[in-house]
């Protein structure tokens, strides 16, 4: 492996050697799926190590563009055959770069698995395959299903739908709906080996649209990220559109009281998403989304912070009743109504700004406009899931870890999941990639932030090998690790599947 | 984002930023991949169509603007070579501005201008892909990408009455471009125009084998010195002549003399035909009768993204009695290059079969072009795509020669 220290953004960039075999092995995947669809080149592969946060990069020795499940069997068969690591990626969009390449070897790009095999309106569910993208999906149910949505995530909307919900994390109607991984059902999966399998109840029937009461093997490949194998089609929840909407934005001045008010708003089972977030937050979002003018430097906003509700209703007396609980909370906690689409047309902005995407129940956020100032723009996240009680002590040490740090300010965020059961808390930093002081301050924090999460019993989501590294090697009951080596030895014996992630098999 | 939100991005930069400075803005670029779908001007309506030619041709991910933004940084940092590969995929792309319009980076505007100073880089260096080669020797020695003989260049205009070389006193100058003068599908578009404004009762006149090419796809090729070349030979031309006002046939000619000639001096007034013929019909200069169709229109980079002509077709084709105009998808400035621009139209790396299936998806029996060369894009693909039967494609000109014919 040679690895360029790259001057301009003081980011490594790994260049795998040359495989023994390289060229029979991409004849043979030629044979598969097609000259067409088989690269090795070296500025096509660069093109595939792109990463927008501080880790290094990795380039594939080559990519391959299956189209079927059988290509993908047949593609394993020979990587185990020559030994050769496999990777794979939808769009590799992940900012908090979980997607991010670990080592050389194939990588499976699986943009051409874009069926939207079936929406089944009645079981409420749709049969997607790999590649589909939330922009696909969304296009799909807006022109023949109006009636119906998905729990949406944060993420751009040409993100995949399969490992965007195998990867977990939170989705808009999280506090109602659940974490992303609730939304699958069954799925089609090649297992390392190349041997296909169904999971979920689609294993054992032919009914795509449960998982419950049976032995749950979408957990093998649930949070594994691709260590397992590669789910080729997934069953994903669709959701009914309500007949209402509407948007409230509290804003308070204590962390204390508002750290307490999004829970006890989650708690009382009546709105599809709470989530809270910061000034600064708020004020990139709002400049480049809705371009409402920002007046003074962001250095110069106060702290605050907004908590978003979202509530659909079927009727105006289910309205009624919920504007009556929020209110009645929010006066509780000290929290004054900023905004509501009802009461003000302009707040409503301002609430979708927050939301980080112009329209409600669609994909693709504003995300990417956090991207840093300076020459490179960097974008980066830590998060995790975990007991909610704790949000306001992870608020006060996360800003406490950022104050040590001169040139990286944090943009903080949560969202309460599972009726306020879980929280999810997340900092997101941009920063100036072609800054190494700035890219250096970044990875020291987020290291900080990990350990901070994990003491605090949260387990960070779509985790970077940097933090799954923290999590096994100081966290991780042995007894666990030793389960997980021994399901990935079952399934993977020549640890072929993405070696490093969860640090399997990282020596081959 | 609403549509009015991005009107700004139509607008013509004054100052052109230095090759280090529009490098840098390729660090901008974090990957996100807004660039590849219709997104941030489709608010609220989002259809996530994609936006890029492209990505219709080749699926790995350098082929998305994202992609070859990355790929040049690649290059940048010495570890991407500009091979074979790299030429192709930076010459493939149309630089046809819709990845601009959908960006949220602050580099968003500059995607085309940085992928054109890269090219202008290359020439620089000799490192130019063989078909770019042989159109920029074309050009340089014939005046035309195809090489052909520059005593044909005015053939076009012969069997058309009215139609002479231009005379100091003439309205305007009809500058009719490499594809109206060769090209069979301009060659006919050029001869429709000329007869309207015959017509019409313009004095006007054409420059005939004295005409060369405007430089445009030059330029977008990246050949600063022979666009320059072109640029000084046609200022010449067009003030020795006395040419107060210039027409012209190609949405491409139109955004050279209207945005790039103005940097090396004076020129003289420059308007698109479909801005004339819109005019022409709403003053009741020229009369158009019942034409019953169902047609759409395919909006030409450079008369929408690139400057803000959207309208104007559109009305000359609304006021054709009988015509039901039925809008693509994507359409104005979320329109789906036919893969002609930036050079492209001679070189053949991209098709426009997406967009005549969009065409032909909409239930229209004519799909309408203002650009020689979308027109023969789109009749090549309509080929490809086995739909003859199913649709045709007819230059506005055309349609509105057709309208007068069969209204007298």
């Amino acid at each position: 492996m040679e690895t360029v220290e790259v001057a301009t953004t003081g980011k490594k960039v790994h260049i795998p050697e040359k495989l023994t075999k390289q060229e029979q092995i991409c004849e043979e995947l030629a044979s598969i799926v097609g000259n067409k669809y088989v690269e090795d080149d070296i500025g096509v592969m660069y093109v595939y190590s792109k990463d927008m946060t501080e880790l290094d990069q990795y380039l594939p020795n080559l990519v391959v563009m299956p189209k079927t499940t059988e290509e993908i069997s047949e593609i394993l068969k020979l990587a185990n055959k020559y030994k050769v690591p496999v990777q794979c990626q939808v769009k590799g969009l992940n900012m908090g770069g979980v997607h991010a390449l670990l080592t050389g070897g194939i990588l499976i790009d699986l943009r051409r698995m874009n069926r939207i095999l079936e929406v089944d309106e009645e079981a409420e569910y749709t049969l997607v395959e790999a590649g589909v993208t939330w922009a696909d999906i969304h296009r799909e149910l807006q022109e023949k299903h109006p009636n119906f949505r998905l729990s949406y995530p944060f993420a751009p909307a040409q993100t995949g739908v399969v490992s965007n919900a195998l990867l977990g994390g939170h989705l808009r109607f999280s506090t109602k709906y659940g974490p992303p991984s609730d939304q699958i059902l069954s799925a089609e999966v090649v297992l390392p080996t190349g041997e296909i399998a169904y999971v979920g109840s689609r294993g054992l029937v032919k009914a795509w649209d449960h998982r419950q009461d049976l032995p749950d093997l979408l957990g093998l490949f649930i949070a594994w990220h691709g260590a397992t194998g590669i789910v080729t089609k997934a069953a994903i929840r669709i959701i009914p559109k309500p007949k209402y909407e509407e948007k409230m934005v509290f804003g308070t001045k204590n962390v204390e009281t508002t750290c307490e008010l999004p829970r006890r708003l989650a708690r009382t089972h009546s709105f599809d998403a709470v989530s809270v977030v910061d000034w600064r937050y708020l004020m990139v979002a709002m400049k480049k989304c809705t371009e409402i003018p920002i007046t003074g430097p962001l250095d110069d906003i106060p702290e605050g912070i907004h908590t978003v509700i979202y509530s659909s209703f079927e009727s105006e007396e289910e309205l009624a009743s919920k504007r009556k609980i929020a209110k009645s909370l929010a006066e509780k906690y000290d929290a004054q109504i900023m905004a509501s689409e009802a009461f003000d047309i302009e707040f409503r902005r301002q609430a979708d700004a927050i939301d980080g995407c112009p329209v409600l129940g669609a994909p693709g956020g504003v995300g990417m406009c956090f991207s840093g100032a300076g020459k490179g723009a960097g974008l980066s996240w830590i998060g995790g899931l975990g007991p909610d009680k704790h949000i306001k002590n992870l608020w006060v040490k996360t800003r406490e870890i950022f104050a040590k740090y001169q040139k990286i300010f944090p943009q903080l965020v949560v969202h309460e999941m599972c009726w306020g059961h879980i929280g999810c808390f997340r900092e997101i930093v941009s920063f100036d990639a072609g800054d190494p002081e700035q890219v250096e301050q970044v990875r020291k924090a987020h290291e900080e932030e990990v350990r901070l999460l994990l003491d605090h019993g949260y387990l960070p989501y779509k985790p970077p090998k940097f933090a799954t590294d923290i999590i096994i090697n100081e966290y991780a009951d042995k007894g666990f690790r030793k389960l997980m080596k021994k399901v990935k030895e079952a399934l993977d014996p020549n640890g072929i599947m993405a070696p490093g992630r969860w640090g399997l098999y990282e020596e081959k | 984002m609403k549509k009015n939100d991005r009107q700004d991005m139509h607008r013509v930069k004054k100052v052109r930023l230095t090759f280090k400075e529009l490098v840098d803005w390729v660090y901008k670029c974090i990957g996100c991949a807004a660039c590849q779908g219709l997104y941030r001007t489709q608010w609220p309506n989002q259809t996530y169509d994609r936006t890029c030619p492209r990505m219709d041709q080749w699926e790995f991910e350098s082929a998305t603007p994202g992609g070859l933004m990355w790929l040049l940084r690649g290059n940048l940092e010495g570890i991407v070579p500009m091979n074979t590969k790299t030429l192709e995929q930076l010459y493939s792309c149309s630089l046809c501005k819709a990845c601009e319009f959908q960006c949220y980076g602050d580099h968003g505007e500059h995607i085309t201008e940085i992928f054109l100073a890269v090219r202008e880089k290359q020439i620089e260096q000799g490192n130019i892909p063989p078909k770019v080669k042989d159109f920029l020797e074309n050009i340089l020695k014939h005046g035309n990408p195809w090489g052909e003989a520059r005593s044909k260049r005015g053939e076009w205009a012969k069997a058309i009455e009215g139609v002479r070389k231009y005379k100091f006193d003439d309205e305007f100058l009809y500058y009719v471009g490499c594809e109206g003068s060769y090209d069979t599908f301009g060659q006919r578009m050029a001869r429709n125009l000329a007869e309207l404004l015959v017509k019409a009762g313009f004095s006007f006149g054409i420059l005939g084998e004295q005409e060369i090419c405007s430089g445009n796809d030059v330029r977008l090729l990246g050949e600063k010195g022979l666009f320059e070349m072109l640029v000084e030979k046609n200022m010449k031309t067009f003030k020795d002549l006395g040419v107060k006002k210039i027409i012209t046939l190609s949405p491409h000619d139109y955004n050279a003399f209207k945005n790039a000639y103005p940097e090396y001096g004076d020129m003289p007034e420059v308007i698109h035909y479909t801005q004339l013929l819109h005019e022409l019909i709403k003053n009741g200069k020229l009369k158009v009768s019942s034409f019953s169709a169902k047609v759409t229109y395919h909006d030409p980079c450079f008369l929408g993204r690139y400057n803000n002509i959207y309208d104007e077709p559109r009305e000359i084709l609304k006021s054709i009695p009988g015509i039901e105009l039925i809008e693509m998808k994507r359409n104005r400035e979320n329109a789906f290059c036919c893969g002609g621009g930036g050079g492209n139209f001679y070189f053949g790396f991209l098709n426009g079969k997406a967009r005549i299936r969009e065409a032909y998806d909409t239930g229209a029996e004519i799909l309408a072009v203002a650009c020689p060369s979308c027109g023969t894009m789109l009749e090549d693909a309509l080929k490809e795509n086995g739909l003859e039967d199913k649709i045709s494609i007819m230059s506005i000109p055309e349609m509105v020669k057709k309208t007068l014919l069969s209204g007298t």
